[in-house]
């Protein structure tokens, strides 16, 4: 009987193996890590504590599951920095959704100051 | 070799130390160990976070305080295993010599460690693939666990308590993110192997404590059975390798009904000192281990009513000792960090009543709980219904063991409470299900196993 439950063992098993291979092969790193390296490569322009606003450059008002992933992936790549859902900070960081109309680029009262990826984009309150 | 290096296996030690104060014979240390470990991962975590929120100003003076406090542990548990091996080696001179020969293993064995053994080799491979796939764990584990961690050792001594209280569920107690904190800090840099091996050893703590605990009941076949069924299950390995602090959640639980075991069988007091320990670790591990601290303490209550009162004062004693610990740490980390809970921030009485009425929710809660008990993780059946068809057919036992009975009310009791919390206060029940009742499960499934194994009938192999 333990054969059912440990079949379903096996195929999870030979899944994990089967993306791995494929990483390897591809000389890749895993997904997240990547995401991580991408993220944390804006912590020399970041002060070293405090809030940092985030915004997402998207259509809609409510944030979708793919938003909150996103905003609590770079809480945790940005960590001890405090992520907060505002452009309200002297450093923004902004991400650029696919289907972005709207952008810090276009606000004068931002300057750029690094990016980071496709869709990371770091910015700095230049005036109120 | 740095001072940070040392302080970080200090407790390594201090758990064989441990291990040894705890069981005197060698071939007890299958329980032992694991208990032991896990005991003193736990302790690590509540005595750095005391530091942590003590007021020190400096990482090199958190990290010598901490190791200075692990060498005084050390050093008494090495007395007390010191002057535990003097008496031992007393004890085995006056010891009749056994009866040498070679004894034939049953095929009964050989067939159920083959199959423990050939699911640990195929949850190893998972656990190295899972470890290059995903090395920051699943969603929850870097959103609630990892990302605490990373603020903790990155944010100290200032910057990590603000953050790590504005971070999602500030209600979460913080076993799991000190103790990889507390890693980091000492190593002097942050690697995503620590959480990693972290929750490979919580999983195998709990198969291997399982399983030696059952063996030494019943016998090596029903032990090794044990550990294969516990690695046949789905649910369980997915949330091992996905670092999810469900499973150290699930560990202190089972390891405070071994220590319970242990206690009422050995009647060696510092057995109860463990279960306190365990018990409160679960606290200190998630929320829901302060519901299963109050029913294991009523239910333990119950059991010790009818025995002598000095007895029961001594054991209580040596209960509240290992508790202590745990139980500073969780009402340090509430008076210091008080945070809203999830579920009963936007609650009222009119909503409850409201929702012990909606018949569609009792509906709800009991097929999706159903649903997971009997399925697991699996595509047909899961381990549970298994062990219990597997425990009806090893028959009714001939002694009803009180620690085993102890464990099922409280296993019983507990998923009485989860399906309570998810019917009275889910404000958004299919979400709420669909996110977080397989590992609710999962939490109990190794106490459970064991309670099944371990109420089961006799084995004919039964070692005492």
């Amino acid at each position: 009987m333990l054969l059912w439950p440990a079949a379903t063992v096996y195929h999870d098993t030979a899944w994990a193996m089967h993306v791995w291979t494929r990483l390897r092969q591809t000389h890749r790193a895993a997904p997240d890590s990547a995401d991580d390296a991408t993220n944390r490569a804006l912590i020399p322009y970041l002060p070293r504590e405090g809030p940092i606003g985030f915004s997402v450059a998207s259509v809609g008002a409510r944030p979708s599951a793919d938003q909150l992933r996103i905003e609590q992936f770079l809480q945790y790549s940005l960590a001890p920095r405090l992520l907060v859902l505002s452009t309200n900070q002297a450093f923004v960081l902004e991400y650029v959704a696919p289907d972005a109309s709207v952008s810090l680029a276009h606000d004068p009262t931002f300057a750029l100051v690094a990016s980071s990826g496709d869709r990371l984009r770091l910015f700095r309150r230049v005036r109120r | 070799m740095t001072i940070g290096t040392v302080a970080a296996c200090l407790p390594l030690v201090a758990a064989l130390l441990f291990a040894r104060v705890l069981e005197r014979d060698w071939r007890g240390w299958g329980v032992a160990l694991p208990a032991a470990l896990g005991a003193m991962a736990g302790l690590s975590s509540v005595v750095f976070w005391l530091l942590l929120v003590a007021p020190i100003e400096s990482r090199a003076h958190l990290v010598a305080i901490d190791a200075t406090a692990w060498m005084g542990l050390t050093m008494v548990l090495a007395w007390r295993a010191f002057v535990r091996g003097a008496s031992l080696r007393a004890d085995r001179d006056s010891a009749p010599v056994p009866m040498s020969g070679v004894r034939r293993v049953p095929v009964g064995v050989w067939l159920a460690a083959t199959l423990a053994l050939a699911l640990a080799a195929v949850a190893l491979v998972r656990v190295a693939a899972s470890a290059a796939t995903l090395p920051h764990g699943e969603w929850d584990a870097w959103a609630m666990w990892n990302a605490r961690a990373r603020a903790i050792a990155i944010g100290y001594p200032s910057a990590w308590r603000p953050v790590v209280h504005a971070m999602p569920h500030p209600d979460y107690p913080l076993l799991l993110p000190v103790l990889i904190a507390r890693f980091w800090i000492d190593l002097g840099r942050e690697t995503v192997a620590v959480p990693i091996a972290v929750a490979a050893a919580f999983g195998a703590a709990t198969v291997v404590l399982a399983a030696c605990s059952v063996g030494r009941r019943h016998g090596a076949a029903r032990g090794w059975l044990t550990a294969a069924i516990l690695l046949a299950s789905p649910a369980f390995l997915t949330a091992a390798v996905s670092q999810y602090a469900d499973v150290p959640l699930a560990f202190y639980w089972l390891a405070a009904f071994v220590a319970c075991d242990q206690a009422m069988r050995s009647r060696r007091p510092i057995w109860w000192a463990a279960v306190g320990l365990s018990l409160t670790l679960a606290a200190w591990t998630k929320d829901e281990g302060i519901a299963m601290l109050l029913l294991a303490v009523v239910t333990l209550g119950v059991c010790m009513g009818g025995s002598r009162a000095s007895g029961r004062m001594a054991r209580v004693a040596w209960f509240a000792a290992g508790a202590l610990p745990a139980v500073v740490a969780v009402a340090s980390f509430r008076y210091l960090m008080p945070g809203p809970s999830y579920l009963f921030s936007h609650l009222s009485f009119a909503d409850v009543i409201a929702r012990v009425r909606s018949l569609a929710r009792w509906r709800t809660v009991a097929e999706a709980m159903g649903g997971e008990i009997w399925l697991g993780g699996a595509a047909r059946i899961g381990i549970l219904p298994i062990t219990a068809v597997v425990a009806v057919a090893l028959g009714r036992p001939r002694h009803w063991p009180s620690a085993g009975v102890v464990a099922a009310v409280c296993v019983a009791g507990m998923l009485a409470i989860d399906a309570g919390v998810y019917l009275l206060l889910s404000p958004n029940l299919v979400w709420h299900l669909s996110t977080s009742v397989d590992r609710v499960i999962v939490q109990l499934t190794p106490a459970a196993v064991w309670t099944l194994l371990t109420l089961a009938g006799p084995s004919p192999h039964a070692t005492t």
